[in-house]
């Protein structure tokens, strides 16, 4: 016992001491919640900006009556300066229509809107048939766009719903009526209200943090270890192996404990979320995944030359998993030959198995798959470690 | 004789630490020329002034007569070679492939199985640095040195950490280079390999120069007193003993005569054993080294 | 001349048999850009149109508006698929294998949304709205006064959502293996001492830093040859390339990475500060570019700092070399001309100043 507790001292003390630890384990999870969340908490959201081109080349009826001034200071009424905008409006002549498809061409303006020439007659003429009950074909506006750029694409979809208010409105100041719906929305799996993309992303970042953890706390240690001799050093002491292994995982995952307790009280108490952090449950699984990923750490500590090949390594195995466990991006309609890949991610079902023990929705997997497959890579681990005799090779 | 450096008062400063406090030496043609001191006397700090890995705080440095003022010269690199302290090897080349890259370094060069042959390694060519024992990594770390044939030599400690074997073979590379016509700074913690290879030796201590010259006036002149050991049975009382020496004491079983004159008193042990008819059993005799003669300067073992 | 044919073949084979770093930069740009690809072209609904994926499910006396739906589906970007009963409906979308469910029956619209989207339920529920207004306006017999008539620009274009993603995960893995692997390289040297033992020799540091550059700069090149053949393959991208202009960018990007990585080996001195950095600046680099998401609907900050990031140049002068998106000649001019400098400026001092603060 008392060579478990010096094991498990000695590692901890190094850790904490060790800037390269400090880092992975405490910076850089930490670091990546709030960029993440400073980045998609505001995206599409009160900040959409699209640059819109109109061109009006309708002239006013005979009557004098102008349709498209109308439309033109609806959309004026959605556009900056006001507030709640989506557009930033720049009003061109007819005959530079040319400049302005170059313009979306070039991404300097997102769509052209072109009122055409005949638009208040159309709409005047459709109004007057429609109340005397004869079909009509609607005035059109024309929205030039680049379907495949998504910014112009997005920014035609918009304005396709900003016309429907328009209409909305015209049709109830003309007394029609609008059949009534109740109108319900229900989001499958989920646990909590509305959940914001703090509470989405922080289990992920909680995983990921652990994964990183995994690796960077014990590959590169493990590496140098062997590289200097000092498995030899123990090994020849006689402390029991078994002895080494305990105090030092023991002291990972107490690291891992604590950025655990970082990135929670960070996501609710800075970031607003409202994660279930104190969840017995969560805390038992989390528990259960360092102790997976402290084993595929041996795995790669045994594997690697040297401290620097597994710091190259870990930078590129990690985003490729972050990114097939649906921790930034969910994930959707993927080729099954990527989705072997995500059905064998750990992290993937780590992510879901923590989304729902934290409070904020249904794993997509089942809770016993989530603790299947992280076993099974925990026993490939133990297999393969098992082979590669660690304690006995300098 | 050609002075190959001199160097004048130099001082090297680290924060408010003096390291080296107005160091002047000179290093003659063809010569080894050993710094000695202990860990932490300045002799790396002062080493790598000379080889342009640091900036001295004060004095004044002449190599090849030019004045070495800021860097060195890149013309003053071409005719030196460095064996550093610890030498890593660039990964992932073989053995001749690290001296041929090294040879793109400079002017002019020797040919590669030239330097190989006389550091003894051909038959390692195809190997990888990491598959050489220590002493053939640093015999490679002085054919590396040696590859752009270079007339002054500068070895930090090169045989640190090595087996008594591989320290054997460095040795005799030393003493070939010498022969060669090489000049070579060495600095050393080992007395011994600085008396066996070393011309003239400066002694280091706390960043100051504590003496300088041949190993054999040093050692006649602080060495101190030559010591003979002997047994004899039956073993003489302490009355009987002191009839041959004031100086002598008995350690164990076996008794220690401190002398100016090896001789002479070589003489009178034996003429003494024959009076009180004492058969001589393991007679040694100690000369004084250069451990004595700094034991005796500083007052210190020189790896305290 | 001689000398230099050395240097560079010696270092031809410290590169060649770094297992490590070849791995990084051969395959690393391929496997990043087939990840990317997947898991965004996923999001948009498909490799060839933003399309979203919606179940419905219509009460029996609606099915008489199913077609007018569909067609009206297909013209505003969504793809039906109509269902039997509302529990096959919740279990299509918890299954994932659409993005929303729709129940609609003569008196009410039932969403369904699917937890594990997370933040991409807000555009959907964007998307509710449309959808109300419009089945509502079917259903209500009211017509439309104004309707808008969408027209692409650009006639016959065969590009698809994922030849946007492409230049993107070619322009994040170049730089990503270029600056790492360069500003790893170089510490390493820097740690154990092989910086220190070339400082003794006549050769001055750029010129080494130029051998150990110039391995990266070719097999980045190759690379993102392979790694463009490879999206041509897997996803059919049908890119009207410039090959000159594709080598152009790419070139100018590789030294100005290069470069960079050279910077911070320097800056930061030991290895793994030097990693660490590098790691947190390409994940800042990758979020706040617009590989991602278009600048449009970027908050305002993120924007600035968009402007800021190299790589929202480099990814703009590919899709121009790629004939995604037109670009003017001088603006490629420029953004080549500043690349290629500052990367050159920064190898050539850094370079030097390697060597040199090995003197201490």
């Amino acid at each position: 016992m008392k060579e478990i507790w010096f094991f498990f001292k000695t590692h901890l003390l190094s850790d904490m001491r060790n800037k390269r630890a400090i880092f992975w384990a405490l910076i850089f999870p930490t670091l990546l919640l709030f960029i993440l969340v400073l980045t998609f908490t505001n995206m599409g959201k009160s900040s959409l900006n699209f640059k819109v081109i109109i061109i009006n080349e309708a002239s006013p009826t005979a009557k004098g009556v102008n349709y498209a001034n109308s439309l033109v200071k609806a959309f004026k009424s959605i556009s900056y300066p006001n507030k709640g905008a989506f557009f930033t409006l720049t009003f061109m002549k007819p005959d530079n229509i040319n400049t302005a498809f170059k313009k979306v061409e070039y991404s300097e303006a997102d769509i052209v809107i072109v009122i055409p020439k005949t638009f208040n007659l159309e709409v005047m003429r459709s109004v007057l048939l429609s109340k005397v009950g004869i079909s009509f074909a609607s005035a059109k506006i024309n929205v030039f766009y680049l379907p495949n750029e998504a910014s112009s694409s997005l920014a035609q979809g918009v304005v396709q719903g900003a016309m429907d208010e328009i209409n909305s409105y015209v049709i109830s100041k003309l007394h029609y009526k609008l059949k009534t719906f109740t109108i319900h929305s229900k989001t499958i799996g989920e646990m909590m209200k509305s959940p914001s993309y703090t509470d989405f992303v922080s289990p992920g970042i909680i995983v990921m943090g652990a994964f990183t953890s995994g690796l960077l706390l014990i590959a590169p240690k493990l590496a140098s270890m062997r590289r200097y001799g000092i498995m030899k050093k123990y090994a020849s002491t006689p402390a029991k192996s078994h002895f080494f292994f305990l105090g030092f995982t023991m002291s990972k995952i107490f690291t891992m404990l604590i950025q655990y307790f970082l990135l929670a009280f960070l996501a609710i108490y800075v970031l607003n979320s409202s994660i279930h952090i104190l969840s017995i449950e969560a805390i038992l699984y989390y528990f259960f995944i360092c102790v997976a990923y402290v084993l595929i750490g041996f795995d790669i500590g045994s594997l690697v030359s040297g401290p620097t090949a597994v710091g190259a390594l870990t930078s590129f195995i990690n985003l490729p998993l972050e990114f097939l466990a649906g921790i930034y991006f969910p994930l959707f309609s993927l080729p099954w030959y990527v989705n072997i890949f995500v059905y064998a991610n750990p992290l993937w079902y780590s992510t879901n198995a923590m989304r729902q023990l934290m409070g904020v929705g249904l794993s997509a997997t089942p809770m016993w798959m989530n603790i299947l497959v992280p076993s099974l890579w925990m026993l490939a681990s133990l297999i393969f470690l098992s082979t590669r005799r660690i304690w006995k090779r300098s | 004789m050609e002075k190959i450096i001199t160097v004048k008062n130099l001082k090297k400063m680290y924060g408010s630490f003096e390291a080296l406090k107005g160091i002047d030496i000179e290093v003659y043609k063809g010569e080894i020329f050993g710094f000695l001191g202990p860990n932490g006397a300045g002799k790396t700090s002062m080493l790598e002034i000379l080889e342009g890995l640091r900036r001295p705080s004060d004095g004044e440095i002449h190599m090849f007569g030019k004045e070495v003022q800021g860097d060195v010269l890149p013309e003053l690199k071409e005719r030196i070679g460095v064996v550093l302290q610890q030498t890593s090897f660039l990964d992932h080349l073989k053995v001749k492939e690290i001296l041929e890259l090294f040879t793109s370094f400079f002017k002019k060069t020797l040919v590669i199985s030239d330097a190989l042959k006389m550091v003894d390694l051909e038959e390692k060519s195809n190997d990888y640095p990491e598959n050489l024992s220590g002493g053939q990594r640093q015999r490679l770390a002085i054919a590396i040195s040696l590859i752009n044939d270079p007339d002054l030599i500068f070895l930090d400690e090169p045989t640190t950490g090595l087996d008594p074997q591989s320290r054997e073979s460095i040795w005799d590379l030393i003493e070939k280079l010498k022969s060669n016509g090489k000049t070579i700074f060495l600095t050393t913690h080992y007395m011994e390999e600085a008396q066996r290879l070393c011309d003239r030796i400066t002694i280091i201590d706390h960043g100051e120069v504590i003496e300088m010259g041949t190993p054999e006036k040093l050692i006649m002149k602080y060495g101190g007193e030559s010591k003979i050991d002997f047994a004899c049975s039956p073993t003489p009382s302490i009355e009987v003993l002191k009839g041959l020496s004031e100086n002598i004491q008995r350690i164990d079983d076996h008794c220690r005569i401190t002398t100016k004159n090896i001789t002479k008193t070589l003489e009178d042990i034996v003429l003494w054993s024959k009076k009180y008819n004492f058969s001589l059993t393991n007679v040694f005799l100690i000369e004084p080294t250069l451990e004595d003669v700094f034991l005796n300067l500083t007052g210190r073992e020189l790896r305290e | 001349m001689k000398k230099m044919k050395i240097l560079i073949k010696e270092t031809f084979n410290m590169f060649i048999r770094d297992r490590q770093t070849t791995i990084i930069m051969f395959f690393s740009p391929i496997a990043f850009m087939l990840i990317l690809g997947f898991v965004i072209s996923g999001i948009s609904g498909g490799t060839q149109n933003v399309e979203v994926k919606v179940a419905i499910h219509m009460s029996n006396d609606l099915q008489m508006y199913k077609k007018a739906l569909e067609s009206e589906a297909k013209k505003s970007g969504f793809a039906f698929t109509f269902v039997r009963s509302d529990s096959e409906l919740k279990k299509f979308v918890s299954s994932a294998k659409t993005q929303m469910g729709i129940s609609i029956s003569s008196t009410a619209l039932n969403f369904f949304y699917n937890q594990s989207f997370g933040q991409y339920n807000n555009y959907l529920l964007i998307l509710q709205n449309f959808i109300v207004q419009t089945v509502r306006k079917r259903m209500s017999g009211i017509p439309t006064y104004i309707q808008v008539n969408p027209i692409s620009i650009k006639k016959n274009s065969n590009l698809t959502v994922i030849s946007f993603v492409v230049p993107g995960a070619i322009a994040i893995a170049i730089l990503t293996a270029c600056i790492l692997s360069t500003a790893t390289t170089f510490s390493k040297y820097r740690s154990n001492d092989v910086l220190k033992r070339i400082r003794v020799t006549p050769i001055s540091g750029s010129v080494f830093a130029f051998s150990i550059a110039i391995h990266r700069f070719w097999s980045s090149l190759l690379s993102s040859y392979l790694t463009l053949v490879a999206s041509e393959l897997v996803f059919s991208t049908l890119y009207n390339v410039n090959w000159l202009l594709f080598t152009f960018m790419i070139s100018s990007a590789v030294i100005l990475s290069i470069g960079l990585g050279t910077i911070f080996s320097i800056v930061f001195r030991d290895m793994w500060t030097t990693l660490n950095f590098s790691t947190l600046l390409l994940t800042v680099m990758m979020l706040f570019s617009n590989v991602f998401y278009p600048f449009s609907i970027m908050p305002d900050y993120m924007r600035t700092i968009a402007y800021f990031m190299p790589v929202t140049y480099f990814m703009k002068g590919l899709r121009y070399a790629l004939g995604i998106s037109p670009m003017y000649g001088w603006e490629f001019m420029a953004i080549n001309v500043i690349f290629v400098s500052i990367g050159s400026l920064m190898m050539i001092v850094g370079g030097r100043s390697m060597l040199y603060l090995e003197r201490r």
